[in-house]
């Protein structure tokens, strides 16, 4: 009787627990990932779920930014590469990449939280990373001087705010360049008069986001087409993906992947 | 036993040599098919523009040198000082702290210089100069902690062995410890000294972390030490990740190409720089 019970509830205990990790079920290697710094976060929840379970796989994440990303998969010196943007066509042609996208994130504009704004217009957007506005005066604020942060020239998060909220109006060659979103992050919260672009989900309580023309950078406004400095998060392989990153993919993608992808302020997708 | 020993340093030696020599002729050989294009004349000018196909690297140049020159003027300022206290000092207890502190500073890894100055001297720093959090100046105090114990440690070296062999002397001869510091050891080491400076200046012209993380790396031309500007090293780094076949990959090589040359230039220098033999 007692032998009966314990099957059973051992039987319950699977069922209940069959998960999303079940795809790697028999597989095990080495996976390298490197490349865009804004997936490194919500992947590394991803693979401590993959590793813990199944302890014959490794999974290293790296970042470098997207176009490091992209250039590593092309020479096969990586796995998988994690893209803040679609390569172009010249990058998918000389790599032999396939696309697999998996979330959308925001881009927004990232002050240092003592400062007292809230909102700009594209208009002064472009003018303060053109260099044209170079005081917080002008806007209507103290005497103090902007410091310009941006990204290096290789990062998805500086093209696609270059592309959607600046509309392609030039960054000034007197902006500090970072070379990560955590840089940022850190470079922003550690002076009161910075400027700086970042990504929404690497985006916390040490830096204030700003609304663009009013609009609010949420996962909301962005699903809704309001808020439209956004990027689709891309994992890419170079050929066809090995069975174990093919594995890695359908898991972001799933259910279990769905929820670690929102937690960490990105809208999953699944095409 | 002994035979075996020299036999092996040689071929060490042979092989360290031969790897430098490989080293920058492949350098020189990635960067033969630039100074064949009619583009070249474009990598020496001081604008940086991708989109505009601009590729100056004189701006970077620029930086490298402003930061290592500020770096070691303020390094061997510091190295200089703590090396007298060092030997003019009687207090066994300072002097044991000093090495040990300018030996420590030798094994910190660059990447906590820099890490540990974008939270503490970095804030500090914006306090007084609200511009100025990544600049020359920032990047330069953090890289002079770094080539410190560079100098430190050769200036150490020659001052030791003076004393070693004429202290003994001087003191005979009612010199007093301060005098025979400034008027002998000083005078002696000054070869030393030099080559101190010199070696400390290629590890600061090398560095990238440092540079990376504190100079702000902006494009636009410096026009003081509070402004952000780029390295050679820290161009690299940032670049790396654009396309192969691209203009502004092949400007690594170039980078790569004057970083070594300034090197190599440095270190002739220092070999040249013959030693004296001591007089009063």
């Amino acid at each position: 009787m007692k032998k009966l019970l314990l099957t059973l509830i051992t039987l319950s205990l699977t069922f209940l627990n069959a998960s999303d990790l079940k795809v790697f079920e028999n597989l095990k290697g080495t996976l390298n990932i490197a490349g865009g710094t804004a997936h490194i976060k919500c992947e590394k929840e991803a693979i401590k779920n993959i590793m813990r379970k199944y302890p014959d796989i490794t999974i290293s994440i790296a970042g470098g930014g997207s176009g490091i990303g992209i250039k590593q998969v092309s020479s096969k010196i990586i796995d998988l590469a994690n893209s803040g943007r679609k390569p172009t066509q010249k990058e998918i042609e000389n790599g032999d990449l396939k696309l697999f996208r998996f979330a959308i994130d925001g881009i927004g504009v990232i002050v240092n939280p003592k400062l007292n704004i809230d909102s700009l217009t594209t208009k002064q957007l472009q003018d303060i990373f053109s260099g044209k506005i170079t005081n917080f005066k002008e806007l209507g604020l103290s005497n103090a001087p902007i410091n310009l942060y941006t990204r290096d020239e290789s990062s998805a998060t500086r093209k696609v705010f270059w592309k959607r909220a600046l509309k392609k109006s030039p960054i000034s060659n007197k902006a500090r360049v970072v070379s990560s979103n955590a840089a940022m992050k850190t470079a922003i919260s550690k002076d009161e008069n910075a400027i700086g672009i970042i990504s929404l989900g690497v985006a916390n309580d040490s830096v204030k986001l700003l609304n663009i023309n009013g609009v609010k950078p949420t996962v909301e406004n962005i699903n809704n087409d309001s808020y439209n400095v956004a990027r689709g998060l891309y994992l890419l392989s170079s050929g066809e993906p090995s069975k174990l990153a093919s594995a890695y993919i359908s898991y972001l993608r799933s259910n279990e992947g769905a929820k670690i992808v929102s937690k960490y302020g990105f809208i999953p997708i699944n095409e | 036993m002994n035979n075996i020993f020299s036999k092996g340093l040689l071929i060490i030696t042979l092989i360290s040599s031969f790897l430098v020599f490989c080293i920058f002729f492949i350098i020189f050989y990635l960067c033969i098919d630039l100074f064949s294009l009619d583009e070249l004349k474009s990598f020496f000018s001081f604008t940086w523009s991708v989109q505009d196909n601009k590729y100056g690297i004189l701006t970077f140049l620029f930086g490298s040198f402003i930061i290592s020159f500020l770096a070691l003027i303020l390094g061997f300022v510091f190295s200089f000082s703590i090396c007298s206290i060092i030997f003019l000092t009687n207090s066994s207890l300072i002097k044991f702290f000093l090495e040990k502190t300018v030996l420590m500073m030798a094994t910190i890894p660059t990447v906590i210089y820099a890490f540990s100055a974008l939270f503490i001297f970095v804030p500090f720093i914006s306090y007084f100069k609200p511009s100025s959090t990544l600049s020359i100046i920032v990047a330069s105090v953090v890289l002079s902690l770094l080539i410190i114990p560079t100098m430190s440690l050769i200036f150490l070296n020659i001052f030791n062995s003076l004393s070693k062999k004429y202290m003994k002397c001087c003191m005979n001869l009612s010199i007093s410890k301060e005098e025979f510091f400034f008027k002998f050891v000083i005078k002696n080491s000054i070869t030393q000294l030099s080559q101190g400076v010199l070696l400390a200046t290629t590890r600061a012209l090398g560095d990238t972390m440092i540079v990376l993380m504190l100079a702000g790396n902006a494009l636009a031309f410096p026009t003081s030490i509070f402004d952000s500007t780029r390295s050679l090293t820290s161009h690299i780094a940032l670049i790396f990740a654009n396309d192969f076949e691209s203009m502004a990959f092949k400007a690594i090589f170039l980078c790569a190409f004057l970083l070594l040359s300034s090197n190599f230039i440095l270190i002739l220098i220092i070999r040249k720089i013959k030693g004296k033999t001591y007089e009063v």
